[in-house]
């Protein structure tokens, strides 16, 4: 939970002391949920593969449905959680999602492990190698794989109007090093130019409400907000209700939500600035889950609130360093005592750390699910007007760059089917292609049919569109 | 049930909550008369939006009604201008309806911003302030601070505040900052007003009724709403405004908890002049009065119409409606008035000498024979009339709803104005031509009937003898109270309305609409037919109408719904 009291006390500029909402109750969702509302973007990056069985005697499968492919529901999902599979923790969201496996990057061979994934994953293109001068791996000469083409993200956000971009990095320190500069300038690759992430939830604020003030009415609307929203749970605990009551009060709650949402993005939520300020030095691990879910929820105001229409979460900056919250059994050890990475954690091959690694997955399933959550239900389901993704860059942590798991939330207006796990085994230039078609991206006139596709040596693949994920309004002219 | 009198002594049927007191129901709304399968609460009227609730736990107070509470509670002239967004009203819907209410966020939204101006003013200095401090309160800072929160309270939810509430509200007060305590306790306070006129307990006519009752109570039966609920609900309905300091006094004392003290309190509260201010506000909206104002007309054919007459107009239309419930008149009377208020122009267009008038005097005059009853004034006429022509669908369709309570279909859309042969030139003959289709007289023959009996009315509201060139048409017949009726023009009309059994039932009705907030539950059918049999006897007086209903279980009680646990 993020450490934000129920109620936390500020002095307002008028002098009273003044009660500020919950954190909780903060994420606004109504802002997309009209119908027509302009679609949105919003994908979570979880770095370093996941635990699945891909043969040959790799990892142990605990990622992907018992059963399947076929159709999902939240009774299988909570199975598959119960048989300690990831996409378990998605069983509130059966019926918005499709868990797609097997997408295959373009190349799979020749590459910088998490480099080669990170270049191809949302390009839909291959990557070629840099040599990076200066830098050196084990005495050898570095070179990185750098992508070839535009990222999916900024293509979206180019043409379905996105009016800002942002790159959430949840992570733990100020400036990535080693590979993972390399990773986060191929996610977000912007027509060879990389862009700027954000790190840390402050940077991440300051930069969604550059123009936020603080005011004692603010914070009173919001105190006050607050306490009608307890008052409505207070009514709502009574047993001296009839259905038609309940009804009611789920309006007036709504309304209330959607005062919220319109304090949240007029201005920012004074709650956050306090836990974005709040939540400790970036080199604070112990801290780390507060900060990632604190980001995650400003991703979610920020898609929320219109603020933009696409939206790149970083699950974690795919650094180096100890991810205490992670583990729920503590932070790992190598043999000799030394604390692991969460690098190292992820790749070790030994059957100690095969057993553990679905912790790591399903934390990071889990901040997934929250951001659905921000995004979705409860009536609102913004869901259904634009698309979540999570995606790795890499299949296992042992490199590979096909096999990289897509997990697609939402429906765009009925364009993505939902509610299957789909055996893909297809190019992620399809996927991409199909899911921008879903979104609006068009080519020539017409619902694009290929996104990336370009190959190292200058070539291009065959697009098409994934069709097990098209959904009963998906565009065909 | 009990026998009761009305104050002009007749015997009257009453339904009373006598049995809810002593036990934990009413048990069955069978019993006083009504079908067990009658939905109590009622069907959408045609037109009505679907979405809005009916007989609701938590009705929103109306705008006027949250706009006076709020000045009362801040203790603020009634005059204080407060500028609230327009919430629109269904066709034929009183503003006291609870489908029109919401509580969307802009309604929330306009209702915040306007509290945080006005707490401004309501304790803008140190003798604003006193006015908080309930009489007695302590000195030291947190037992004054509790007090204070502890009587804003009660007077804000309309009930004794919980501890849990008071404590949460008294460190709203402690907390705020400032030099001196009684800056803190502004400052305090003006969070803590803040803060309550917005929670759904100040914003919500809350009507839960006794737990321990509800609970004991099957689904379908009838449990009495607390003292306060109905102290509430008494005042909103006759006031419009949530019970005042003296009303809250007496619910706290028991004074709403038995049925001959709340009979007391019924009286007390139509002895009030607010109730008489209502009572005019009801027959504003049954007769569109309040529209009258906004008149015109075209001066070149209408020559007697002048610009500004609206408002004579609806002076005469109040005033007459005034002198009615004053002379302890009902239904009858309103449709049978020849009295009316008039001033220099006003009385050329009655017909009537004007002479020593002028136009800013109005002088209480007998009108003509053709001016029976309330719907013949020059106000309604006009009010029901284009810039030139009569509208006798629209006449026809008010006084199916509003004097005989029958329903018709929604408005289909309007059709092009068709071709009309030659031998078609009255509005009369035009209004049957463009309806005379069979899908058309489904529904017309009912309605235009009636408005056919206004034809010796133009669209100013004067009589007149012809209608386009031709002797106007005003005759009729219809079916009332089952038997067949003919008339020629409104006077004949409403002479037999008047004293029919459904024109006494369904003014009942609206009252009882107007005083629920809602229509067409089983309850009001009783009310209706209980003060339809007493009209057979006699006129029934507005206030005698108004103790019916707000003495019914349909006002006392409220139905039982919820799930058992």
């Amino acid at each position: 939970m993020i450490r934000v009291g129920r109620r936390q006390f500020l002095v307002g500029a008028g002098g009273a002391l003044m009660a500020i909402p919950a954190l909780e109750g903060l994420v606004p969702k109504a802002a997309r949920a009209d119908a027509g509302a302009p679609p949105f973007l919003l994908t979570y990056f979880q770095p370093m593969g996941i635990c699945q069985d891909l043969g040959g005697g790799g990892f142990p499968e605990s990622f992907w449905p018992v059963s399947g492919p076929g159709a999902i529901s939240a009774a299988s999902l909570a199975a598959d959680e119960a048989a300690g599979r990831t996409v378990g923790v998605l069983k509130g969201f059966a019926s918005q999602v499709s868990l797609v496996r097997r997408v295959h990057c373009l190349r799979t061979d020749g590459g910088t492990s998490h480099n080669s994934g990170s270049a191809q994953v949302l390009t839909g293109s291959g990557f070629v190698n840099t040599l990076v001068e200066g830098e050196f791996n084990s005495g050898n000469e570095y070179h990185r794989s750098k992508a070839l083409s535009e990222d999916f993200t900024q293509r979206v956000a180019r043409d379905i109007g996105g009016n800002r971009f942002i790159a959430v990095t949840a992570g733990p320190l100020g400036d990535p090093v080693g590979y993972a500069i390399n990773t986060r300038e191929n996610l977000g690759q912007i027509q060879g130019n990389s862009m700027n992430a954000e790190y840390g939830p402050k940077n991440l604020y300051n930069r969604l409400f550059p123009t936020s003030s603080s005011s004692a009415q603010q914070l009173l609307r919001q105190s006050a907000n607050d306490r009608v929203r307890d008052d409505l749970v207070s009514l709502s605990k009574s047993s001296r209700l009839s259905a038609e009551d309940k009804k009611r009060l789920e309006q007036h709650t709504e309304a209330v939500r959607q005062i919220e949402l319109r304090l949240a993005c007029s201005s920012p939520p004074e709650t956050l600035t306090g836990a974005a300020n709040n939540v400790g030095d970036l080199e604070d691990w112990s801290r780390y889950e507060e900060r990632a879910k604190l980001a995650n929820k400003l991703a979610a105001i920020a898609v929320n609130c219109g603020a933009t229409q696409v939206m790149q979460v970083f699950g974690t900056s795919c650094h180096y360093g100890k991810h205490t919250d992670m583990f729920e059994q503590g932070t790992p050890e190598y043999d000799n005592g030394a604390p692991l990475t969460i690098h190292d954690y992820s790749h070790r091959m030994d059957n100690a750390f095969k057993t553990t690694l679905p912790r790591y997955d399903r934390w990071h399933m889990r901040r997934f699910a929250e951001i659905l959550h921000d995004l979705g239900p409860e009536g609102f389901n913004i869901l259904d007007n634009g698309l979540a993704l999570f995606h790795t860059d890499i299949a296992t942590g042992n490199h590979e760059c096909n096999n990289i798991p897509f997990i697609v939330a939402g429906t765009a207006g009925g364009r993505i089917r939902t509610g299957q796990y789909i055996d893909a085994n297809t190019t992620n230039n399809k996927v991409l292609a199909t899911l921008g078609a879903a979104l609006g991206l068009r080519d020539g006139g017409a619902p694009i049919s290929q996104f990336g596709g370009k190959t190292h040596d200058s070539g291009e693949v065959a697009g098409g569109h994934l069709e097990a994920l098209k959904g009963a309004a998906f565009p065909t002219s | 049930m009990r026998t009761a009198r009305l104050s002009s002594g007749f015997p009257i049927i009453a339904f009373t909550a006598a049995a809810v007191v002593l036990s934990a129901c009413t048990g069955n709304i069978g019993a006083l008369g009504g079908s067990e399968d009658s939905p109590e609460e009622p069907a959408l009227q045609p037109g009505e939006s679907a979405s809005g609730s009916a007989g609701l736990r938590f009705p929103r107070l109306s705008g006027a009604q949250w706009k006076h509470s709020v000045l009362q509670l801040l203790r603020l002239p009634p005059s204080t201008p407060v500028s609230l967004p327009t919430e629109t009203l269904p066709h034929f819907a009183f503003d006291t309806n609870q489908q029109v209410y919401g509580v969307s966020s802009p309604a929330l939204s306009a209702l915040r911003d306007t509290v945080e101006q006005l707490v401004t003013l309501a304790v803008a200095d140190d003798a604003a302030l006193t006015s908080f401090i309930p009489p007695g309160a302590p000195t030291e800072p947190q037992a004054r601070a509790e007090a204070v929160v502890r009587e804003l309270l009660f007077r804000a939810f309309r009930r004794p505040p919980s501890q849990e509430e008071t404590s949460k509200y008294t460190a709203y007060v402690l907390g705020a900052g400032g030099g001196s305590d009684n800056e803190k306790l502004r400052n305090g306070l003006r969070v803590a007003i803040q803060i309550a006129v917005q929670s759904p307990f100040f914003l919500d006519r809350v009507e839960l009724g006794n737990e321990a009752q509800v609970l004991a109570c099957e689904v379908g039966g009838r449990v009495r709403l607390t003292g306060y609920e109905l102290a509430t609900r008494l005042s909103l309905a006759l006031f419009d405004v949530a019970p005042d300091d003296a009303m809250l006094a007496d619910a706290k004392a028991g004074k709403f908890d038995d049925e001959s003290s709340y009979d007391a309190q019924i009286e007390l509260a139509l002895a009030d002049p607010r109730a008489r201010a209502t009572m005019l506000r009801f027959h504003e909206q049954m007769y569109s009065i309040a529209e009258f104002a906004k008149l015109s007309k075209d001066g070149a054919k209408l020559p007697l119409f002048q610009s500004g007459m609206g408002a004579d107009m609806q002076e005469d239309a109040l005033r007459t409606v005034g002198d009615v419930i004053d002379a302890g008149g009902g239904v009858r009377e309103l449709l049978l008035t020849r009295t009316g208020y008039v001033n220099a122009r006003l009385a050329k267009l009655y017909g009537i000498a004007a002479d020593g008038l002028s136009d800013s005097q109005y002088v209480r005059r007998e009108l003509p024979p053709e001016r029976t009853g309330i719907f013949t004034r020059a106000g309604w006429l006009a009010w029901s009339a284009g810039p030139v022509e009569r509208k006798p669908i629209l006449r026809g369709v008010v006084l199916l709803n509003h004097v005989l309570c029958e329903k018709t279909a929604g408005a289909p859309p309007i059709p092009a104005e068709p071709t009309y042969p030659t031998n078609v030139v009255t509005n009369r003959q035009r209004v049957e031509f463009a309806t005379s289709s069979a899908g058309c007289q489904s529904c017309h023959a009912t309605i235009n009937n009636k408005g056919f009996a206004f034809q010796r009315f133009d669209a100013s509201g004067a009589f007149v003898a012809q209608d386009n060139g031709q002797m106007a048409d005003a005759t009729g017949s219809f079916v009332l109270d089952g038997k067949s009726i003919s008339f020629d023009g409104a006077q004949s009309m409403f002479e037999q309305v008047a004293v029919s059994r459904q024109a006494q039932s369904c003014y009942a009705k609206k009252w009882t609409e107007f005083l629920l907030g809602y229509p067409g539950s089983t309850l009001e059918e009783k009310i209706a037919n209980q003060v339809a049999t007493l009209a057979e006897q006699r006129s029934v007086p507005v206030r005698d109408v108004i103790r019916a209903a707000l003495r019914s279980d349909a006002f006392t009680t409220r139905k039982v719904t919820e799930a058992k646990p």
